[in-house]
C-alpha cells in the first residue's frame, strides 16, 4: 500500500509536467481550432534556453536561476507565441484540417532544428560562449543545484521527493490555479470562452478573436515553456526527439478531456503519469513485453480518441474541409499544362540515364522509392481527406515482411514483394478502423498512435525482426530474368519507370469512378451513403491502397539499401516526410515525387556532406547567378504585378545563396586543411522544410498550387498589360484567382478599395442628423454567388425600421454584411456617417452595433451571469438587470443552453438595456417564440426605441412588428423593393412581401 | 505568352537547380588530382552474393583454433609492430582462403586502391556526435603519431578526409557511409554509432571497406568480415554469432572487486535490444545470485519520468551491488536516485566513464560521486605506458581525452596497425589478406587495449575490461584494465 501511494505521488507529478502540455494543447485548440503539435519543440527549445541563460549567467546562483526561469517563461515565451500566432496560426485559422496539422508538424520540425543549429555553431564553430549540450543527462533545476532529495517519513512508508519535483509540483499547482482564475475570473477568460462556445456570437458582441488568439498562443507557448523548464531536470533530457515524446503523451492527456475542457485535461495529465507507474510496477507481464510500457499513453490516446468520437456528431468527411483545388492553368494550352511534367521527368531520366555518377544514383533511386512512398498520401489525403501519421510504418511493416520470407522461406523477390505489401495493406485496413469513427484531427492522431504501438511492440517483436538486436533482414537486389539489379543503375531505370506508372494510376484513379466515391464519401458521409456508396469500404480501400503503395515503395527502398531493420523508417521520420510532402502539394503525384527527390537529396546535401570542394570553381559563379537571377527575376515582376512576395521560393534561394557566399568567403565553417566540418548543417534542411508551415498559411494546398496561382496572376497581369497598351477595352476574362481568392493571392477587394458609389454618383447624404445606420448600395455574396444586389437601407436614431420579406429574399445576409460578419463587396456601410465598410464584426460592435442573431443571441455554454457579463462587467448593472427581469437573477448560474427560447431572447436583450447600443438588429427575434413571449419581446423594443436606440427587426412574419414599425422596408431577391412610413403599407403590398414578388406599391 | 513561358521556366529552374548544381558538380570532382584512384570495380565484378562467405565451412564449431600454437599468455603485450616487414605482395600467390570457427575468409573480390596513393592513405570518420563527441580529436591524435613517425610502410601519411555526425540517423549513417566511399574515396572509416546498422556496415563489406571502432553493433561480428572492433565482435553471443561466448568481465570483474563470488547483484536493463540481450546473458551468467534483472524504460521510449519504483526495488532487495546496463540517460538518472535514496552499494554501469563528465556540472557531479563506471577503453588515469603515450599524443594535437575521443583513438590506432600490417602493397586485397587471411594480432603497450587478434575476433573479443570510481568529482582507477578472454582464441 505505502509503495502504491508513493507510485501515486511520484507519477503524478512527472504527469503534471504532461498537464501543463496537455492544457496548453487544449486552451489553444479550443480557441482557434488548431491543435498544435509543435508545443513539444517549444518545450524543447525553452528547456535548451533555459540550459543556456544558466550557464551563461551563473548556475549557483538561486537568484540568476529565477532570473533565466523568468527570461524564458514570462519574456521569450510570450513573443514566441505572438510570433508563431501572427506568423502562421492566426492566417491558417481557416484553412483545412490537414494543412493546420501539418503546418504545426512543421514547426515541430523547424524549431528543434533551428535551436540545435545555433546551439551547435554556438559551441562548435562561433565561440558565443555557448555551453556544449554533450551529456547533458541531468539538465539543471530551478531550485536547488545540484537537486537535493528529502525523505518524508508517512509511517508506514518513506515518501521522496526531490527539489526538482517539488519545483513541478509548485508550478503545476499555481499554473492550474492561474489557469482556472484566468478562465472563471477574468474578463479576457471569460471571453475565451465564448469564442470557444460561439466565435461569430463573441465577435457581434465585441470580442476580437485575434486578440483571444493571441491570448491563447502566448498562454500556450507559456506552458509549454513551463513545462521545459521544470520539466527537463525530471525527465533529464535535453533531446529534442524525446520532447516530441512528451508532447504525443501530453495529446493523449488533452483527448482525456475531449479536447475541450482543460480542467480535464490537467487531471488527464496527472492519471497518465500515475498510471504508467502503476503500469510499470504492477503489470508484471508485461514485463516480457518489449516497448510495452513506453505504449501505454498511446493505447490511452487511441481509446480516448474511440471513446470521444462517440460523442462527436462529425465524421470525416466535412464539406469545408475540402474544397476542390482551383485550376489555375485553364488558360493554358494542355500540352504547356503538362510541359514541365515531362520536362522533370525527363530531367530525372537524362540524370539517370548519363549523368549521375554512382552516388548520386543512389540518391535517385532512394528518392524515387520514397516519391512511391509519399504517392501514398496523394492517395490518402490529396484525394480520400484523411491525414495518416502512420505511412513509415507501412513502410517498415511491407519491408520488414518481406524480408522474413526472403530469408525463411527461400521465395524469390517478387512473391515476397508481393506478400509485404500485402501485409502491409492490412496493417493500412487496420490503421483505418478508426477512420470509420474519426476524422480531421482525430483521425490524425489516432493514426499516430498505432504507428507508436506498431513501432514499439509489433517491431520490436524479435521473431518479427530477426532475433534481439539491430540485425534486421537482408533484401537483396533482385535478379529478374536478364535484369540484374545489384546494379544501381538499372534500379534506378526501374524505379523511374514505376513512379511513371504508380503516377499515372494515381492520376487516373482520382479521375475514375472509384474516384468520385472516395471524393463522395470525403465531401458529404450521409450524401454519400445515400447515393449508394460504402462508406466503410470506400474508406477501408483508401486506406489499405495508400497502405499499399507506400509498402511497394518501401521494399524498394529497402532492397537498395540491402537491409530493413525497425529503425529504417521510424514513425518520426514519417512525420517529416510528410511534412515535405505537404509543404510541396499532396495533390499531384508529381509533387509526391519532387517531395522524395528532395527528401533523399537535402539529407546528404546538407547532412552527410554536399561535396564542397567543387563549389570552389566557376560553378559557384555560375549557379549563385542563375538562382541570383531567378530571385531577383521573379521579386521585380511580381512587385511590378502587385503580387506578394513568394517567401519560400526566396527562403530558399537565399539559404542558397547564403551557403554559395559563405562558401566563397569561407565564412562557413570549413577547415580547408583538414575535412569538413558540417555536422551543424545537418539541421538546415529540417529547418527549412520545417519554415514550409508559414508556407501552408498562405496555401494550404502547398508550393506547387502556390507558384501555380503567382504564375496565374502573373499572366493575368500581363494579358491587362498588353491588353491596356493595345487600347483593347473589353476586359480580359476573369480568372479564377479573383475569385476564388486564395490566401496567396489575396490583394485586392479589401472593403476600402471599392470605389464609393454614392461619392460617384454625387449622392452624399444631405441633411443634419445622418441615420444610425445606413447602408449604400451594398453588395455581398457567398463564393461565387450574390445575394445583395445593392441595398440601399437607412435605420434612424430612436425608430424601429422593419425589414420584411420571404424566405431567402437576404434578409439574413443583410444583418450580417451590416453587423460585419459579411464582408461587403461593393457599397459603403455607415455608422452615424462615418464609414464603417471595413470594420470586422468586433470593431463595430465596439462601436454600438448590436446583432442579435436568428438563433438566439446566446453562449450556450456559458453560465447566464458570465452571458450578462461579456456585455456587463459591472456587478451592478447586473443586478438591475436581475432586478428587471428576475428570471434570470433566479438562473444566473445555470448554463444559458438550458433556458427556453423566451428566456433565451430575454438574456439576449436585456443586457442590453442596461447599456442600450446605438443600433439594434434582431434577426427573426419572435422565431419559435409562444405568443405571450412574443409580446414581452415586442415591449422590449419598445423601451429601446424610447431610449433612443435605431432598431432594425427582420422579421418573416409582418403581423407583430408592424404593429410597433415606424417604417417598413420590403426585400425580395436582394432588393429592397419599397421602403417607407409604416402608414402607407396597404396589404397588397404585404401580400407582395409574402410572395416574394418585387412590385413596387400602389404606384 | 512567351515571356510567361520564360517565367514558368525560371521558377521550375529554381526548384530543380539545387539537384541539378550538386548532380553537375559531382561528375567532374576530381579536385584529388593525384591519384590514380581506379573506379572501384567491386559491383561490376561477378559476385554470387553480397557476402563472401558462406556457412558451410566445414569446420567443428567446438574446437576452433586447438592445432594453433598455443601463444605464451605472459607476454601478450608487445611495442613492436608484428608484421610490418611483409615483401610487397602479389596476392594471387597467397593463400586466399582461411576458415576460421563456423566462417571463412577468402578474397573473392578485385583488389581495389581506393584512396591509396603511392604517398597517403584516406580515412573517413563517422559517429553520433551528441554521444561520441570529440572522435576525431582522438583520431587525429593517434594518425598525427603515425604520421610523425613514420608508421606506415613506404611512408605513406594516413589522411582524415571526412567526418560525418550521423545524427543518430540511420539513414544519414547509410548515407554518410556512402558518401565518404563513392564521393571522397577512402580507404577505410572508423565508425562507432548506434544507428551503423547492417544497411551501413553490410554496404561497407560489399564494397571492401574496412571499419574499425567499438565492437558493439552486429557490424563487427562475423559474417562481416569487413568490420574489425578495438575490443573485438562485443555482443558475437546475444546476436547468434557461431562460436561466440558471453563475455565473462562484466561478471569476473565483480569477483575480483568484493574478493568472492559469493554476492547477490541487482541489474537493470534498458527496454532495448542491447538491454534484452544483457537480460538473457545476465540470468544464465548470474544464476542464483540475481537480486533482481528489471527493465527499465529508454530515452526514446519516453525515459525514466519516476524512479521511485526502481529505488524501492533496490530498497526492498538490498543487494550488494547494482548493475545498471542501460542507456546513458538511464544511468545517470538511476544512479542520482538511487544514491539519494541512502543504499549503500556500489553502483555501477557501462557508460558513464566520460572523462571530465563529474566536474561538468553540479547535479552530475553529486549523481555521479561515489558511483562506478565499467570501461572497455583504459581509464587514462591510470599511470601506465600505453596512457603516457597516449596522452602525449593528444598533447601534440592539443585536445584533451574524452570518452568519444579515447573511442576515436582506439579506433585509429586499430586502422593504423591493420594497415602497416598490409604493407607496402596496399590494396584492399593485401589488406584483407594480411588481417583476415595470414591473421592478425594487435601490439599494445602495457596498460593499452588488450590484444585483438583477427579473424578470430570477428567472433570473439579479448573481454578487457576496467573500473573507476568518482571521488571528488575526479575518477579514479578502481580496477585495473585487465583482459578476461581467452589469450589462445
Amino acid at each position: 500500500m505505502g509503495e502504491f501511494i508513493q507510485l501515486l505521488v511520484s507519477g503524478a507529478i512527472a504527469g503534471a509536467i504532461y498537464s501543463l502540455i496537455a492544457a496548453g494543447l487544449t486552451l489553444s485548440y479550443t480557441s482557434t481550432g488548431i491543435f498544435n503539435l509543435a508545443y513539444g519543440g517549444i518545450a524543447y527549445t525553452s528547456a535548451m534556453l533555459y540550459f543556456q541563460l544558466i550557464n551563461a549567467l551563473g548556475i549557483e546562483s538561486l537568484g540568476m536561476r529565477l532570473l533565466s526561469f523568468f527570461l524564458v517563461v514570462v519574456v521569450f515565451c510570450p513573443l514566441l507565441g505572438q510570433l508563431l500566432n501572427v506568423a502562421v496560426f492566426r492566417p491558417l485559422a481557416r484553412a483545412n484540417d490537414a494543412a493546420k496539422v501539418m503546418a504545426t508538424i512543421g514547426i515541430l520540425v523547424a524549431l528543434p532544428a533551428l535551436t540545435d543549429l545555433l546551439v551547435d555553431l554556438g559551441t562548435k564553430t562561433w565561440d558565443w560562449g555557448l555551453q556544449s549540450t554533450d551529456y547533458v543527462f541531468l539538465t539543471p533545476g530551478v531550485w536547488k543545484v545540484p537537486s537535493e532529495t528529502w525523505t518524508y517519513d508517512l509511517g508506514s512508508f518513506d515518501l521522496r521527493i526531490s527539489s526538482n519535483q517539488w519545483a513541478v509540483l509548485v508550478v503545476a499547482v499555481v499554473v492550474a490555479v492561474a489557469l482556472w482564475a484566468l478562465m472563471r475570473h477574468t474578463r479576457i477568460g471569460l471571453q475565451m470562452r465564448a469564442v470557444v462556445d460561439r466565435p461569430d456570437l463573441a465577435g457581434l458582441r465585441g470580442v476580437s478573436e485575434s486578440f483571444t488568439s493571441s491570448a491563447a498562443w502566448i498562454i500556450g507557448t507559456m506552458l509549454a515553456g513551463l513545462a521545459g523548464v521544470v520539466g527537463a531536470p525530471v525527465f533529464n533530457s535535453l533531446e529534442s526527439n524525446q520532447y516530441n515524446v512528451f508532447m504525443f503523451i501530453a495529446t493523449a492527456a488533452a483527448v482525456m478531456g475531449g479536447l475541450r475542457s482543460i480542467p480535464l485535461a490537467f487531471a488527464g495529465g496527472v492519471a497518465l503519469g500515475v498510471v504508467t507507474s502503476w503500469v510499470g510496477r504492477y503489470a508484471t507481464f508485461a514485463q516480457d513485453i518489449r516497448g510495452f510500457e513506453s505504449s501505454v499513453p498511446f493505447v490511452v490516446l487511441l481509446v480516448g480518441l474511440l471513446f470521444m468520437a462517440r460523442e462527436r456528431t462529425r465524421r470525416s468527411g466535412v464539406v469545408a474541409d475540402a474544397p476542390p483545388a482551383t485550376v489555375y492553368t485553364d488558360d493554358l494550352p494542355k500540352w504547356r499544362v503538362q510541359l514541365p511534367w515531362v520536362l522533370g521527368a525527363a530531367f530525372i531520366v537524362l540524370q539517370v540515364f548519363v549523368f549521375a555518377d554512382k552516388f548520386w544514383l543512389g540518391l535517385w533511386v532512394t528518392g524515387l522509392a520514397f516519391g512511391l512512398v509519399f504517392m501514398s498520401w496523394v492517395l490518402l489525403t490529396g484525394l480520400g481527406g484523411m491525414v495518416s501519421l502512420a505511412q513509415a510504418a507501412f513502410v517498415t511493416m511491407a519491408a520488414m515482411t518481406a524480408g522474413l520470407i526472403l530469408d525463411k522461406t527461400g521465395l524469390p523477390f517478387i512473391p515476397a514483394l508481393i506478400v509485404g505489401v500485402i501485409i502491409a495493406g492490412v496493417l493500412g485496413v487496420i490503421v483505418a478502423l478508426p477512420a470509420l469513427r474519426l476524422g480531421g484531427l482525430p483521425l490524425a492522431l489516432a493514426t499516430l498512435a498505432l504507428a507508436f504501438m506498431s513501432e514499439r511492440v509489433l517491431f520490436e517483436w524479435s521473431w518479427f525482426k530477426n532475433g534481439q538486436g539491430t540485425k534486421g533482414w537482408d533484401i537483396p537486389r533482385p535478379q529478374l530474368g536478364p535484369f540484374d539489379f545489384q546494379d544501381t543503375k538499372s534500379l534506378a531505370v526501374l524505379l523511374v519507370i514505376l513512379v511513371l506508372v504508380a503516377g499515372w494510376l494515381v492520376r487516373n484513379l482520382q479521375r475514375s469512378v472509384t474516384g468520385r466515391a472516395i471524393i463522395a464519401v470525403r465531401n458529404s458521409e450521409p450524401a454519400a451513403a445515400t447515393s449508394g456508396h460504402s462508406i466503410v469500404r470506400t474508406k477501408l480501400a483508401v486506406f489499405a491502397l495508400s497502405a499499399l503503395l507506400a509498402g511497394f515503395g518501401g521494399v524498394f527502398f529497402a532492397t537498395f539499401i540491402g537491409n530493413v531493420t525497425p529503425f529504417t523508417a521510424t514513425t518520426q521520420a514519417g512525420l517529416f516526410w510528410l511534412a515535405v510532402v505537404i509543404l510541396v502539394g499532396i495533390r499531384r503525384p508529381g509533387g509526391a515525387v519532387m517531395a522524395g527527390i528532395m527528401v533523399a537529396a537535402s539529407g546528404h546535401t546538407f547532412g552527410t556532406g554536399w561535396h564542397w570542394d567543387w563549389m570552389e570553381s566557376w560553378h559557384v559563379v555560375l549557379v549563385a547567378s542563375v538562382f541570383g537571377a531567378a530571385a531577383l527575376a521573379t521579386a521585380i515582376r511580381d512587385r511590378q504585378v502587385g503580387l506578394p512576395f513568394s517567401p519560400p521560393i526566396l527562403g530558399v534561394l537565399a539559404v542558397l545563396a547564403f551557403i554559395c557566399l559563405a562558401r566563397v568567403y569561407s565564412w562557413y565553417p570549413i577547415d580547408w586543411d583538414g575535412f569538413d566540418q558540417y555536422d551543424e548543417a545537418r539541421n538546415i534542411p529540417a529547418f527549412m522544410f520545417g519554415l514550409g508551415a508559414m508556407q501552408l498559411a498562405r496555401e494550404p494546398d502547398g508550393i506547387l498550387a502556390f507558384t501555380a496561382a503567382q504564375n496565374r496572376a502573373r499572366r493575368d497581369a500581363w494579358r491587362r498589360r498588353l491588353a491596356a497598351w493595345r487600347g483593347e477595352t473589353e476586359a480580359v476574362e476573369p480568372s479564377p484567382v479573383a475569385e476564388a481568392a486564395p490566401a496567396a493571392v489575396v490583394t485586392a477587394s479589401t472593403p476600402s478599395d471599392v470605389p464609393d458609389p454614392a461619392e460617384e454618383a454625387g449622392d452624399h447624404y444631405v441633411g443634419d442628423h445622418p441615420p444610425a445606420l445606413e447602408l449604400v448600395n451594398v453588395r455581398a455574396s457567398y463564393g461565387l454567388v450574390e445575394a445583395l444586389h445593392g441595398i440601399d437601407l437607412s435605420v434612424p436614431r430612436g425608430e424601429i425600421t422593419a425589414l420584411l420579406g420571404p424566405n431567402g429574399a437576404g434578409k439574413s445576409t443583410t444583418c450580417a454584411v451590416a453587423s460585419g460578419l459579411l464582408p461587403a463587396t461593393y457599397g459603403r456601410i455607415r455608422l452615424d456617417g462615418e464609414d464603417v465598410t471595413s470594420l470586422r464584426s468586433h470593431r463595430r460592435a465596439r462601436r454600438g452595433v448590436v446583432l442579435a442573431p436568428e438563433a438566439r443571441g446566446i453562449f450556450s455554454g456559458l453560465t447566464v451571469r458570465e452571458n450578462m457579463q461579456l456585455w456587463l462587467p459591472d456587478p451592478e448593472d447586473r443586478e438591475l438587470c436581475c432586478e428587471r427581469f428576475p428570471i434570470l437573477g433566479q438562473r444566473q448560474n445555470q448554463l444559458a443552453g438550458n433556458l427556453s427560447g423566451g428566456e433565451q431572447q430575454i438574456l439576449t436583450l436585456a443586457p442590453l438595456l442596461a447599456h442600450p447600443p446605438e443600433v439594434l438588429i434582431a434577426d427573426e427575434p419572435s422565431l419559435g417564440l409562444a405568443p405571450l413571449i412574443v409580446n414581452q419581446i415586442l415591449e422590449l423594443f419598445i423601451e429601446f426605441k424610447e431610449r433612443g436606440v435605431a432598431l432594425l427587426l427582420v422579421e418573416e412574419k409582418a403581423r407583430d412588428v408592424l404593429e410597433i414599425a415606424d417604417s417598413v422596408a420590403f426585400i425580395s431577391l436582394g432588393h429592397i423593393t419599397w421602403h417607407g412610413p409604416r402608414s402607407e403599407v396597404d396589404h397588397d403590398q404585404l401580400d407582395a412581401a409574402y410572395l416574394g414578388e418585387a412590385t413596387s406599391p400602389t404606384n | 505568352m512567351k515571356k510567361s513561358l520564360l517565367y514558368k521556366l525560371l521558377a521550375l529552374l529554381a526548384a530543380l537547380t539545387l539537384v541539378v548544381a550538386s548532380a553537375c558538380g559531382n561528375d567532374d570532382d576530381d579536385d584529388g588530382a593525384a591519384e590514380p584512384a581506379p573506379a572501384p570495380a567491386a559491383t561490376e565484378a561477378p559476385m554470387d552474393d553480397a557476402e563472401p562467405m558462406d556457412d558451410e565451412a566445414p569446420m567443428d564449431d567446438a574446437e576452433p583454433m586447438d592445432d594453433e600454437e598455443p601463444m605464451d599468455d605472459a607476454e601478450p603485450m608487445d611495442d613492436a609492430e608484428p608484421m610490418d616487414d611483409e615483401e610487397p605482395m602479389d596476392w594471387e600467390e597467397m593463400a586466399t582462403s582461411r576458415t576460421w570457427g563456423a566462417y571463412s575468409y577468402e578474397i573473392d573480390f578485385e583488389p581495389s586502391t581506393r584512396g591509396v596513393t603511392d604517398d597517403t592513405v584516406r580515412l573517413g570518420a563517422m559517429t553520433q556526435d551528441a554521444l561520441y563527441g570529440g572522435f576525431t580529436d582522438g583520431i587525429n591524435a593517434r594518425l598525427g603519431r603515425a604520421n610523425r613517425d613514420g608508421e606506415l610502410p613506404g611512408g605513406r601519411m594516413v589522411e582524415l578526409v571526412q567526418y560525418v555526425d550521423d545524427g543518430s540517423d540511420p539513414q544519414a549513417n547509410f548515407e554518410g557511409a556512402r558518401s565518404m566511399v563513392e564521393n571522397d574515396e577512402v580507404f577505410g572509416i572508423l565508425v562507432t554509432s548506434a544507428v551503423s546498422l547492417p544497411q551501413t556496415t553490410d554496404y561497407l563489406a560489399e564494397n571492401q571497406v574496412p571499419f574499425t571502432g567499438w565492437g558493439f553493433m552486429p557490424g563487427f561480428c562475423a559474417p562481416n568480415d569487413w568490420g574489425f572492433g578495438f575490443n573485438g565482435c562485443l555482443s558475437g553471443f546475444a546476436f547468434g554469432v557461431e562460436g561466440a561466448d558471453p563475455l565473462v568481465s562484466v561478471q569476473n570483474i565483480w569477483y575480483d572487486f568484493f574478493g568472492t563470488e559469493d554476492i547477490q547483484v541487482g541489474i537493470f536493463n534498458s527496454d532495448d535490444d542491447a538491454g534484452r540481450a544483457g537480460h538473457a546473458l545476465y540470468e544464465n551468467l548470474w544464476a542464483g545470485k540475481l537480486a533482481f534483472n528489471d527493465f527499465v524504460p529508454t530515452q526514446t521510449g519516453g525515459g525514466i519520468t519516476d524512479p521511485t519504483r526502481f529505488v524501492n526495488t533496490v530498497l526492498e532487495h538490498e543487494p550488494d551491488l547494482v548493475i545498471l546496463s542501460t542507456d546513458f540517460a538511464g544511468a545517470i538518472t538511476l544512479k542520482a536516485s538511487i544514491a539519494a535514496s541512502g543504499y549503500e552499494g556500489p553502483v555501477a554501469d557501462y557508460l558513464t566513464y566520460v572523462p571530465g563528465l563529474p566536474g561538468s556540472s553540479p547535479d552530475l557531479g553529486q549523481a555521479l560521486e561515489g558511483g562506478y563506471a565499467v570501461t572497455q577503453v583504459p581509464p587514462v588515469e591510470a599511470s601506465e605506458p600505453a596512457i603516457e603515450q597516449l596522452l602525449e599524443d593528444y598533447d601534440a594535437v592539443g585536445a584533451f581525452p574524452g570518452f568519444g575521443s579515447l573511442v576515436g583513438y582506439w579506433s585509429a590506432d586499430l586502422m593504423i596497425q591493420m594497415i602497416a600490417a598490409a604493407g607496402e602493397d596496399l590494396n584492399t586485397a593485401s589488406f584483407y589478406q594480411a588481417v583476415n587471411i595470414d591473421g592478425f594480432e594487435s601490439a599494445q603497450q602495457q596498460g593499452g587495449l588488450g590484444p585483438v587478434k583477427f579473424p578470430a575476433d570477428h567472433v570473439v573479443a579479448p573481454d578487457c575490461t576496467g573500473m573507476v570510481q568518482v571521488v571528488d568529482a575526479e575518477y579514479e582507477v578502481a580496477h585495473e584494465f585487465v583482459c578476461y578472454g581467452d589469450p589462445n582464441r
